[in-house]
């Protein structure tokens, strides 16, 4: 009968190791795995930034007012899903007097607590940097005067 | 039935611990899927960004592409379309009417490790003053690529503009026959039909832009006009010539000053009619291909004996100055010419004198008179003549300068 009993506990000891290693061991990997589509979105909206960013500059002024100051190479400043992006455009010549060289870098890390909607994304808790580079040509496009 | 519930009790323990493993095991799956699926996020996420650098990449390269050839396109000496590369044709693209080549960029650019490649094709026949500009970034690496594509208006061409010379016969000078009534000049017609036939014929037949004012009162009489009209009624189908109600200084032999050829081509110079016959021959259209060669620059003196060109697709033969630095060649009489052919006479009619045009379905236009011309030479007009050279562009368009097409810029990976 002691026998019986002592055995129920090595058992209750074993169990509860083993399910609190497996706990453990899934904890860590879900942990990994929300850091790692954190991560992801935080790229993608990083990546959305620069192309926004890019296609602000090209369309000038007119359709785009904050084109001017990304072309003078101002930060711009957003927080979504509780990391903040910071945008920074340079717009530099070429060895063509029509020909410039664009670079649009968006970095991000997490907000701070008393800043933006941190607690949307509690997982969002890495920095990183992406760079995007392209070219715009000055050579027009001819467009009728009797289109509309 | 005691000893049944004893072994019981003891796997009571073994129980608890396959359940719990079963649990554990439950959970990693689920984990693991949920990992996977984060995974492959991570995976598209960064090759949304490989692409996108590739595709930026790619449209940094069109662009300097653009502007090399905007850049290229100012000087007229420029060597951009000398040359074709077989391999460098689009898909799609394998006509023998598609001059293509690469075009090479600027070494100081950074391309993030991308390997990148511009090709630049045009139809060398229907549109050679428009170009496909084709621009890809590739990295290996990343497995990413990208392709992006803009069509040009180049300046290769000007466009001509309106006719306003309807006539088989454009001169820049007088026109006699060597044999009285053995040519024949056909005006356009109301009813398109065959040349010939009293009254048939409506319209003119030659049309000078220049007459000698031999009384020197200012005015070009009727008189005048006839003696500079030397033609005889029977070979003037359709009568008449039209020549200037006002004197006009005399054509300039030491610099000619071609209104003819003005009158013809519009705003194109000869040079881009030479580096259009030559581009075609570059790609080995002739007479027999598909399509045929449309532009003929000649500047061999020997007499033409080939037939060219039909009512649906009628070509240009143009007689360079070298060709005509003495004289003319002669069209030999049995050749017919559905088109227009041009004599580069460099305003000197006896460069022209005794020529003999065959038979031209079309406008025959030289840049002096036309002295004795010989007998059985038939011009009849043609009203499509200018269609291998008058090539589409959009009206209003600056065609001295390179721009974009609206509307062509195409990307894809």
């Amino acid at each position: 009968m002691s026998t019986s009993r002592g055995f129920t506990l090595i058992e209750a000891l074993v169990a509860a190791a083993v399910l609190g290693l497996g706990i453990l061991s899934v904890n860590t990997l879900a942990m990994h795995s929300l850091n790692a589509g954190a991560a992801s979105h935080q790229q993608i909206t990083a990546l959305a930034l620069a192309s926004n960013a890019l296609e602000c500059w090209r369309s000038g002024p007119t359709l785009c007012p904050a084109s001017a100051a990304l072309g003078a190479g101002v930060d711009s400043l957003s927080t979504l899903s509780g990391t903040t992006y910071t945008v920074r455009s340079g717009v530099t010549p070429t060895a063509y007097a029509q020909l410039q060289a664009i670079q649009v870098s968006v970095s991000w890390q997490p907000a701070s607590n008393n800043t933006g909607n941190s607690h949307d994304n509690p997982m969002a808790t890495g920095s990183g940097q992406l760079i995007i580079s392209t070219r715009a040509s000055s050579v027009p496009v001819f467009v009728s005067s009797t289109n509309p | 039935m005691h000893s049944t519930l004893g072994d019981f009790k003891r796997q009571q323990g073994a129980i608890t611990l396959l359940m719990v493993t079963l649990l554990v095991l439950l959970a990693s799956m689920v984990g693991l899927f949920t990992a996977r699926g984060v995974w492959t996020e991570r995976l598209a996420s960064n090759h949304s960004l490989w692409n996108a650098q590739a595709k930026y990449t790619a449209e940094a390269a069109l662009e300097t592409a653009l502007t090399l050839m905007d850049s290229a396109l100012s000087d007229p000496a420029n060597t951009l379309w000398t040359s074709h590369e077989p391999g460098q044709c689009a898909p799609g693209l394998t006509g023998i009417e598609w001059q293509c080549r690469s075009l090479s960029l600027d070494a100081a650019w950074d391309m993030q490790g991308h390997t990148v490649q511009v090709r630049v094709m045009r139809d060398v026949v229907r549109a050679p003053h428009v170009a496909l500009v084709l621009a890809e970034a590739r990295h290996t690496a990343n497995h990413a690529a990208a392709q992006v594509q803009q069509s040009l208006y180049m300046p290769t061409i000007a466009p001509i503009g309106v006719a306003n010379k309807a006539a088989p016969l454009v001169t820049q000078g007088c026109v006699s026959e060597a044999v009285v009534g053995s040519t024949r000049f056909c005006a356009p017609n109301a009813n398109q039909g065959s040349c010939g036939g009293s009254g048939y014929n409506v319209g003119t037949a030659i049309h000078s832009l220049f007459a000698p004012d031999a009384d020197g009162n200012g005015l070009i009489s009727l008189a005048e006009q006839q003696a500079c009209l030397n033609v005889s009624a029977s070979s003037l189908q359709g009568g008449g010539g039209v020549m200037p109600s006002t004197a006009l200084p005399t054509p300039n032999t030491a610099q000619c000053d071609s209104a003819v050829w003005r009158t013809v081509f519009g705003a194109t110079t000869p040079a881009q009619i030479q580096a259009i016959s030559q581009a075609q021959a570059l790609k080995g259209l002739s007479a027999n291909t598909s399509p045929a060669r449309s532009v003929y620059w000649i500047d061999s003196p020997n007499e033409w004996s080939q037939s060219l060109g039909s009512a649906s697709a009628p070509v240009l033969l143009v007689f360079s100055a070298t060709a005509c630095a003495s004289q003319c060649p002669r069209i030999s009489p049995s050749t017919k010419i559905v088109g227009t052919v041009f004599l580069d006479t460099q305003c000197q009619d006896s460069r022209a004198a005794l020529w003999h045009s065959g038979t031209v379905m079309g406008q025959v236009a030289l840049a002096s008179g036309l002295p004795s011309l010989q007998g059985g030479s038939q011009l009849q007009w043609l009203a499509n003549h200018r269609q291998a050279f008058d090539w589409p562009w959009p009206s209003g368009i600056d065609a001295q300068r390179v721009q974009r097409v609206r509307g062509s810029w195409k990307s894809g990976s």
